[in-house]
């Protein structure tokens, strides 16, 4: 289908949606809401693993307290989160449907503490852009949901890794390599399922969905850069500390580098939205 | 019409990212302008946290920052560091000043120059106000920039610290 006509009839389907009165006789419900939810993931630990054991390993002689070691759990999101929740059908079989925007944000802190006093920070963030839809059944007089659940996540993986120095100041200079701002980003398409319970306006959900694709960017693309790093390169983030180190050349392209891949996983998640307007 | 609560939400929503994609806009506004040395610190920093101050300068010169008249943006500007040291030698950089979207340093794009390269000069800011800044950078024992063991912190005797504040003209 050529561009305009995409155009048009994304147009004409969001008219058909959004047009108020035209369609009261078909909706049993159309309401726009807002809400949260907190989301348990789980990621794949090894590549950072790899480099916090070379790290504390390498320099084991002068660490008074290594990195500690990811399980994969620690990034967990708080997501908020605004769409438009659709009901219709007849009175034997209702249908239900949304789409929604969702934004989610965690992190977890690690340090490593040398001997002469120096400590190092490691901040390990990730964001989700999320675009939701939903397609199911309701159950129960319209208050249970049952739904399928498709995911386009823009997600982006942040390491802020710094020196605190003695006097208490964080820096982020060039008196160490690593000290820098990574980021990666990863497009993944999720499916899962969702199921919800509606108690007046207030509707109460779980969702779990597990990343199917990955839509990009290109696998060489996939590293954590400090884009303003004021180092030689390698400028990424190391999954392999001993290369980053002491073969630097070609870290990269042999894919020793932290890949944002490691941080995609499966997730489950409870929370609540509130229906914006007047309860039907 | 649109009801009072949703229009609520928006209005909120709407501010709050605002709020969030001007930070790094709002730090580097503020910059602009001729900034005065007024004091240049240079310490070795001991592992309890304690400053030993080695050399103390006053007006040390200047730092013009501005916008960068053929190619304005929102996240880098154009400066000039004058610099002028404890044996009257003069340090002088001109190039584009960058920052991250948190503010976590700035860096002096190409404000060192060796016989091999050009290299960039990274700064924490302490303290920021429209009229005074405060800004540290870090090296280990005897060396600012780039020290040779820069892969293990724990090799470091000391840090060294150099602290500038600047004052606007």
């Amino acid at each position: 289908m050529s561009t305009p006509k995409r155009i048009k009839r994304t147009l004409l389907l969001a008219m058909l949606f959004l047009t108020p009165g035209i369609h009261a006789q078909i909706f049993a419900l159309k309401k726009t809401y807002t809400g949260s939810h907190y989301a348990f993931s789980h990621f794949d630990p090894t590549g950072i693993n790899q480099f916090v054991v070379q790290f504390n390993e390498m320099w084991s002689d002068a660490i008074q307290t290594g990195f500690h070691q990811y399980d994969g759990s620690e990034l967990g999101q708080t997501f908020t989160t605004s769409g438009l929740r659709f009901i219709w059908g007849q009175n034997s079989m209702k249908w239900t449907a949304s789409s929604d925007y969702a934004f989610g944000a965690g992190k977890d802190k690690n340090e490593v503490v040398f001997n002469n006093g120096m400590t190092q920070l490691m901040t390990l963030k990730s964001t989700c852009n999320q675009i939701n839809n939903t397609f199911g059944i309701t159950l129960n007089e319209e208050k249970l949901w049952l739904e399928a659940l498709y995911c386009t996540n823009l997600g982006k993986v942040l390491i802020e890794y710094s020196t605190l120095q003695p006097n208490g100041v964080e820096s982020f200079g060039t008196e160490y390599k690593l000290n820098g701002l990574y980021t990666g980003t990863l497009k993944t398409m999720q499916f899962g399922v969702q199921t919800s319970y509606k108690y007046k306006k207030y509707v109460f959900y779980a969702r779990a969905m597990i990343p199917t694709v990955v839509l990009g960017p290109d696998k060489s693309a996939r590293g954590l850069v400090d884009a303003q790093s004021s180092q030689a390169d390698p400028r990424d983030f190391p999954s392999n500390y001993n290369t980053y180190v002491n073969d630097p050349q070609g870290h990269v392209s042999r894919l020793e580098n932290l890949q944002t891949t490691n941080f995609k996983g499966y997730s489950y998640g409870f929370g609540m939205f509130y229906l914006i307007g007047k309860d039907k | 019409m649109i009801p009072f609560k949703k229009f609520t939400a928006i209005v909120l929503f709407s501010a709050l990212l605002f709020t969030a994609c001007n930070k790094e806009k709002k730090l580097m506004e503020g910059l602009i302008g001729n900034w005065n040395i007024e004091e240049s610190e240079r310490a070795y920093l001991h592992g309890d946290g304690s400053e030993e101050i080695y050399e103390t300068l006053t007006n040390a010169g200047k730092l013009i920052i501005s916008e960068d008249a053929e190619n304005p943006s929102e996240t880098s500007k154009h400066y000039k560091l004058t610099f002028i040291d404890s044996a009257q030698d003069t340090l002088e950089a001109e190039d584009m000043l960058i920052t991250d979207e948190k503010n976590k340093r700035i860096i002096l794009l190409h404000a060192l120059n060796d016989s091999t390269a050009q290299t960039n000069m990274v700064w924490t800011i302490e303290k920021e106000k429209k009229n005074q800044q405060v800004w540290s950078l870090y090296g280990t024992d005897s060396t600012f920039f780039y020290p040779a063991e820069m892969n293990n912190p724990g090799a470091a005797t000391n840090s060294l610290v150099w602290r500038i504040k600047l004052k606007r003209e």
